[in-house]
């Protein structure tokens, strides 16, 4: 296991120098990073000076050296719009972000578990069909327009909840905040697990440990609770790892339109207003948060599944 | 004890009664993005200018009426020469953490622009007006300029003109300033979280008496849609950049008013006199191809599909300076005649000319009111009187990377507003020898234009520069480097029970708005 564990760190470095790599060429492939940054009336002579200023006159590895260097020291220079360092932005909104994406996390597996088992035990029947229509169908709709909805059905007709905003102001205690677009970005990963559970748990009933609990005279609910749900389970662990990458994807749009201040919205401001060193660290960070969960996904996975670690 | 309890029922009763009178009166407002930075010559990106002038005071302001400048924290001036101006501080004024304000804060906060740079202070070149400050007594400053500068007054009243105090800068540094504001205005800031919401109180002690709100909150929303739905629901009071399709539900809504007022943004037509480079020819190097463009645009349903606005020929719209001497008028006129039209390109034999027939027109989305569906309906009112369109729609950070920044052929759809209430800026556009501007857009250099904007610029003797200006204005309008369309309007929702005008410049200073209940 241990072996396991010091191999699947090593094979992260990699992966890590790969991320930084095309995190900093990304900037640049947006186009010239000057051009970005200063005014149109600018004349070339001046364009110039701000390129020696920023260091973008110096060959480009020098360039990528001098990024990795810092960022590992957390610094990723000064936020060219709010003039305070991009690392502080990024440390700001990377909780506001945890708490919803987590949140989001708890329903998706609170609501589809359940589902999920539910349609895989009356397969074919009107229950069936009416959770797998729904996925299929909640699958198909993009979260922007689903919050919107969910804004005027909650908030605005029953004034059940807040419209947006995280209760800084408004004196309502955090949850109530939280609920709306937690409920919201969950809801491409509630069809996807749910779809994901029932599938699997079909795949392993038909197996033959199953017939032969079965046949030894174990009860329907004890074959299903322990030799079922536990094998069905495992490939659903490795997709929650991988939808942790859509959640932090998705949060991008559900923190825009429910004004929460976490590294979605962070993010697309940082793009808009070409603020390239918040683009850069909060590219880097989140894909660093993506590597890190797989990781721990890679080892639940080895827990879960002694064939992993001893292959 | 019936007689000592009479009293302080009289009193409990006296309380409940003021109850209502003694409340705090809130107001919490909307805003698409948060204050990025209290530094006033630092953020150029209008939340940060717009909710900070509630909290700073400049020297002088423009009355938005008249376009007149009026005194603020300077009480009067004087213009020694051409160049030096003496200006009369108003006496009594304090910070908001108490300390008082002198000619020094004004010397400090002008030097800190002027000695700094366009890397630490983005209006670094919009400050470069000024060659020194200096203190007379503790209320009176004189200010020299580089030449005769007749737009002084308004310049000064500019972005980043918010006076500091020097002892707060000194003792909590530039980072200190840059995270929490404090200046003279009518409100002083309380709590501040950059993404989310911005709280200030009323400045008890304000030169100019205090504010009816006494707590004015800004939060912000950055979607529209969310906006209205807290606006709804109450979470907001006020809400600007209303958009049409949203009107019906506010005015739906028996709490709330829409107010609709004229910005100071003109939606025009760049043209291009020359090809960009790559590119042989453009159709509108001949002035009859600019002229039948100009009388193929119905000015007035371009007005109807953005909400409001009025048609306009030139930048030169009130209440800017020598708006209302422009004879004939430019301004309010809409000169669509697409018979006319027809006949400018039957007359020059088009489609046969040279970088003809396609006429390319550029735009991009996002960033102002219908702009996709007005260049869409500009290219169908284009193709009514014969001219063949190409609509090259882009979005915004490739536009500006690319058509912005030279590329672009015959046509490009924009809006350009004024930093100052002066036309500073209109004249400098067509200047060629300013910067790379329209000129190096339009790829035109116009002597005529160039020997009237100099003289405009240092005209000292205000009938002097409007007669210059009405000259100079007929003449961009016959020449067409641009091809002005309409003065913007935009919606502010609001309560009933509140009067308040917004200014043109779209500033949200909250210190006239008055409750009628």
């Amino acid at each position: 296991m241990t072996i396991y564990i010091f191999r699947r760190l090593l094979q992260v470095i990699p992966v890590l120098f790969g991320v930084t790599l095309i995190v900093f060429l990304m900037i640049r492939l947006k186009g010239d990073p000057v051009q970005q940054l200063v005014p149109d009336w600018y004349s070339e002579a001046q364009v110039a000076e701000v390129r020696a200023a920023y260091g973008f006159d110096r060959p480009i590895y020098v360039q990528y050296f001098e990024f990795i260097s810092r960022a590992v020291r957390g610094d990723f220079g000064l936020s060219f719009h709010n003039r305070v360092p991009a690392w502080e932005l990024v440390r700001e909104a990377l909780p506001w972000t945890a708490r919803l994406a987590l949140t989001a996390f708890a329903i998706a597996v609170v609501v589809a578990l359940p589902l999920g088992i539910l349609s895989a035990l009356n397969r074919n029947t009107p229950l069936d069909l009416v959770v797998t229509g729904l996925s299929v169908w909640g699958r198909s709709l993009p979260n922007f327009w689903l919050g919107i909805m969910f804004i005027l059905l909650f908030a605005v007709a029953l004034r059940w909840f807040p419209v947006s905003g995280t209760g800084t102001f408004s004196g309502l205690p955090l949850w109530k905040h939280l609920f709306l677009p937690a409920l919201t970005l969950s809801m491409g990963l509630v069809t996807t697990l749910t779809r994901l559970i029932r599938s699997s748990m079909l795949e392993v009933m038909r197996e033959e440990h199953v017939t032969t609990a079965y046949a030894k005279g174990l009860r329907h609910f004890t074959v299903i609770g322990r030799h079922v749900l536990r094998n069905a389970l495992i490939p659903v662990v490795t997709v929650l790892g991988l939808q942790l990458a859509w959640l932090l994807g998705g949060a991008v749009i559900i923190e825009q339109v429910f004004a929460w201040p976490g590294m979605g919205r962070l993010m697309l401001q940082a793009i808009y207003a070409r603020d390239n060193s918040v683009v850069q660290a909060a590219l880097l960070v989140s894909s660093l948060v993506i590597v890190f969960s797989n990781l721990i996904v890679d080892l639940l996975y080895s827990v879960l599944d002694p064939r992993i670690r001893y292959s | 004890m019936k007689i000592l309890l009479r009293p302080l029922l009289v009193a409990a009763l006296a309380l409940l009664i003021c109850a209502p009178a003694l409340a705090q009166r809130q107001i919490v407002v909307a805003q698409g993005e948060g204050v990025e930075n209290w530094d006033p010559p630092v953020g150029w990106d209008s939340a940060s200018e717009w909710i900070e002038m509630n909290v700073y005071d400049c020297l002088t302001f423009p009355d938005r009426e008249t376009g007149e400048m009026v005194g603020w924290l300077a009480e009067s001036w004087e213009n020694l020469d051409d160049t030096t101006w003496r200006l009369s501080l108003r006496q009594g004024v304090t910070f908001h953490n108490g300390t008082p304000f002198t000619a020094e804060d004004v010397k400090f906060s002008i030097d800190r622009i002027i000695n700094g740079s366009r890397e630490q202070f983005i209006v670094f070149n919009q400050w470069a007006f000024v060659d020194t400050v200096t203190i007379i007594d503790d209320y009176t400053i004189e200010i020299t300029t580089d030449y005769p500068d007749p737009a002084f007054l308004s310049e000064i009243s500019g972005t980043g003109c918010g006076v500091v105090s020097k002892a707060y800068v000194e003792e909590v540094g530039d980072n200190g300033l840059a995270n929490f504001g404090m200046g003279t205005g009518p409100f002083k800031l309380v709590d501040y979280d950059r993404d989310q919401h911005v709280i200030l109180e009323a400045n008890e002690d304000y030169w100019g008496g205090k504010p009816e709100i006494d707590r004015l909150v800004f939060r912000v929303i950055p979607e529209p849609s969310t906006r209205i739905a807290e606006l709804l629901t109450g979470g907001v009071d006020i809400a600007p950049g209303i958009l049409p399709q949203d009107l019906p539900r506010i005015e739906a809504d028996p709490r709330l008013q829409v107010v609709q007022y004229l910005t100071d943004r003109v939606y025009g037509l760049t043209i291009a006199h020359a090809p960009p480079p790559g590119v042989d020819a453009v159709a509108t190097s001949i002035p009859e191809i600019r002229e039948a463009i100009d009388y193929a645009i119905d000015r007035d349903e371009l007005i109807a599909l953005a909400g409001g606005g009025v048609p306009t020929l030139t930048r030169l719209t009130p209440p800017l300076p020598c708006w209302d001497t422009v004879d004939p008028p430019l301004y309010n006129v809409n000169p669509y005649d697409p018979e006319r039209a027809r006949q400018i390109l039957e007359e020059i034999g088009y489609p046969d000319v040279p970088g003809g027939p396609v006429i390319t027109l550029h735009g991009t989305f996002g960033q102002y009111i219908a702009q996709r569906e007005i260049a869409e309906t500009i290219a169908t009112m284009l193709e009514d009187v014969g001219f063949e369109v190409d609509l090259d729609i882009r979005e915004f950070s490739t536009f500006r990377e690319t058509v912005y920044r030279g590329s672009n052929e015959e046509l490009m759809l924009q809006s350009l507003g004024n930093i100052i209430t002066d036309p500073w800026i209109y004249i400098l556009n067509y200047d060629s020898r300013f910067g790379n501007r329209i000129p190096v857009r339009g790829r035109f250099s116009n002597p005529e234009l160039d020997t009237l904007a100099a003289a405009a610029n240092v005209a000292m003797d205000p009938a002097e520069r409007c007669r210059i200006l009405n000259e100079y204005a007929h003449k961009v309008v016959n020449f067409r480097p641009t091809i002005e369309l309409f003065r913007m309007a935009d919606s502010i929702a609001m309560p009933v029970n509140v009067s308040w005008t917004p200014p043109p410049d779209g500033n949200l200073q909250f210190v006239n708005l008055t409750f009628n209940d």
